[in-house]
């Protein structure tokens, strides 16, 4: 575990959480602030509304914390980028990317999961819709194996392209979960409630889809990262 | 005295879509200082890839230290100090980002050793109250810090992809003594390989040059040698189409010219009145650079 850990850190200095502990205090905020004013003004239609979307939003935003650090990881694999240099000379550089990848993943799977907990926890605290957390959870293994399909694609453009989806993703998610919760439709929540079913089934394809991109990820990273890239 | 080498390069290629380097068959010498020598383009960076592992050979051997050819072996790369030119760490390292990485990286890299020659170089190290990231900090600074990154590790083989382009004249000198300093440490068994544009400046540091034009090399050797078989050949205007068979390349104007040429023509050049003198090493370049650009 601990040479995972250290080929993680060979590629960020020191392990990134800095970012996770400012996003979640930032929640924290954001839920106190707005449960403090639905009370003063007594369920305002505009507090409710804007409340109710915020709620859906931050579940898939908190699964997508983690996954910047992939990433981030993926994005010291090019050529052009400052450090590339420095990566590739290092002894064992590939084995050492291999490492610094899987670590990435439990990183983002480990601090998903964690910011979902603690995001759920807090909306709990103020009795607020927490469908948007079972998005996320649900959203959270797929983002992350697409993630490793596409760290090492050549154009940058196209993994843009999947990174914008990724985000994509997670707007859908949260409009569908508003979109929901309208009108006495049953929540995710609810729906989750009344049959668990098709969610662990989206779920095992979530994490069959990851399984997949990270063996790929891994392959590529001892055995073809580098090999046909030009230095000059 | 017979020299070992301490990089043997026999038949190397690299080929790009729009670019050749090689066949490439260079003999860098044991216990002293290479300077890679070229114009823009000319290979230098893509031979110090492919020396230090970042960049695949397309065909060829290199042997390092007469014994090992895999760069891929991590005990070999243990023994190869490698900075590249420039932005050779991520631009959001500290100085203490840089030692945590290199030490999980390196064995033999000394982090109280890096923090000295930190403070040395006049740059942050991870001692200094809130270090700036390579981000923040000049082009000159980022190559201080990875110079002491590279020093601060028991190495073999120094390979350095113009160390002194961004340094100020002062911190060259400096280099140039560390660099002495270096190989003296290493008993002769310690080499250095850097491609330099700041030939003048960094002459002092170097003892054998290899000079290289399109992907090939076209002149290498001692540099004390090399001064030996070329001469500056200096005369009057009127003189220059007389001496122009007996010159590589040259200079003229309306009153005089200048020259590079063989020493074997010295004598020849004398007869018809022009003089000659011994090359430095920058005029050695420009010399055989120029010759280089007319005769492609």
């Amino acid at each position: 575990m601990k040479k995972y850990i250290q080929s993680l850190r060979l590629f960020f200095g020191r392990v990134p959480l800095r970012q996770m502990l400012i996003f979640l205090a930032v929640v924290a905020f954001f839920v106190v602030l707005f449960a403090g004013l639905d009370l003063i003004t007594s369920n305002g239609d505009f507090i409710n509304g804007m409340f109710e979307g915020i709620s859906a939003m931050i579940g898939p935003v908190a699964a997508m914390m983690g996954i910047m650090q992939l990433i981030a990881v993926y994005n010291s694999c090019y050529h052009e980028v400052p450090g590339y240099k420095y990566f590739r000379s290092v002894p064992d550089s590939g084995v050492q990317l291999s490492r610094g990848i899987i670590a990435a993943n439990a990183l983002s799977i480990i601090s998903g999961i964690a910011m979902l907990a603690l995001t759920f926890v807090m909306l709990r605290m103020v009795n607020a819709d927490v469908s948007g957390i079972i998005l996320g959870a649900l959203l959270l293994p797929v983002a992350t194996g697409i993630c490793n399909f596409t760290g090492f694609l050549k154009r940058r453009s196209t993994k843009m392209l999947v990174l914008i989806g990724i985000l994509s993703m997670t707007g859908f998610a949260a409009g569908f979960c508003v979109g929901a919760s309208e009108d006495g439709e049953p929540t995710i929540m609810e729906m989750f409630m009344q049959n668990c079913l098709p969610f662990v089934g989206i779920l095992a394809a979530g994490l069959v889809i990851f399984a997949a991109g990270l063996i790929f990820a891994v392959n590529y990273a001892k055995k073809k990262w580098g090999v046909d890239e030009c230095a000059e | 005295m017979e020299i070992n080498n301490c990089v043997s390069i026999k038949g190397l290629t690299k080929k790009y879509s729009k670019f050749t380097l090689g066949e490439l068959d260079i003999n860098i010498p044991e216990g002293m200082a290479t300077a890679l020598i070229g114009a823009n383009g000319a290979g230098k960076t893509t031979l110090i890839d492919i020396l230090c592992g970042v960049t695949h050979k397309t065909a060829g051997d290199v042997v390092y230290f007469n014994e090992k050819n895999d760069i891929g072996d991590p005990a070999l790369r243990e023994r190869i100090g490698y900075c590249a030119s420039n932005a050779f760490f991520p631009l959001t390292f500290t100085a203490k980002d840089i030692a945590v990485s290199m030490e999980i990286a390196y064995k033999s890299f000394d982090r109280k050793k890096f923090a000295e020659l930190c403070e040395k170089f006049e740059v942050d190290s991870e001692n200094t109250r809130k270090p700036r990231n390579m981000m923040k900090q000049s082009d000159g600074n980022r190559m201080r810090t990875c110079l002491a990154s590279v020093f601060a590790r028991d190495t073999d083989l120094l390979v350095l992809d113009e160390p002194g382009s961004s340094l100020d004249p002062l911190m060259r000198d400096r280099l140039c003594d560390r660099m002495r300093e270096y190989l003296d440490d290493g008993d002769g068994k310690r080499s250095i390989i850097f491609s330099t544009h700041n030939i003048a400046d960094m002459e002092n540091a170097a003892d054998y040059a290899v000079f290289m034009d399109r992907g090939k090399v076209i002149e290498q050797g001692f540099i004390e040698e090399l001064k030996e078989k070329y001469v500056i050949a200096r005369g009057d205007a009127e003189n220059y189409d007389k001496a122009k068979s007996l010159l590589l390349s040259g200079n003229h104007n309306r009153t005089t010219f200048d020259g590079l040429a063989l020493a074997e023509n010295a004598e020849k050049l004398a007869e018809i009145g022009v003089e000659s003198e011994i090359p430095t090493l920058q005029q050695l370049s420009i010399g055989l650079l120029k010759y280089a650009e007319e005769h492609r």
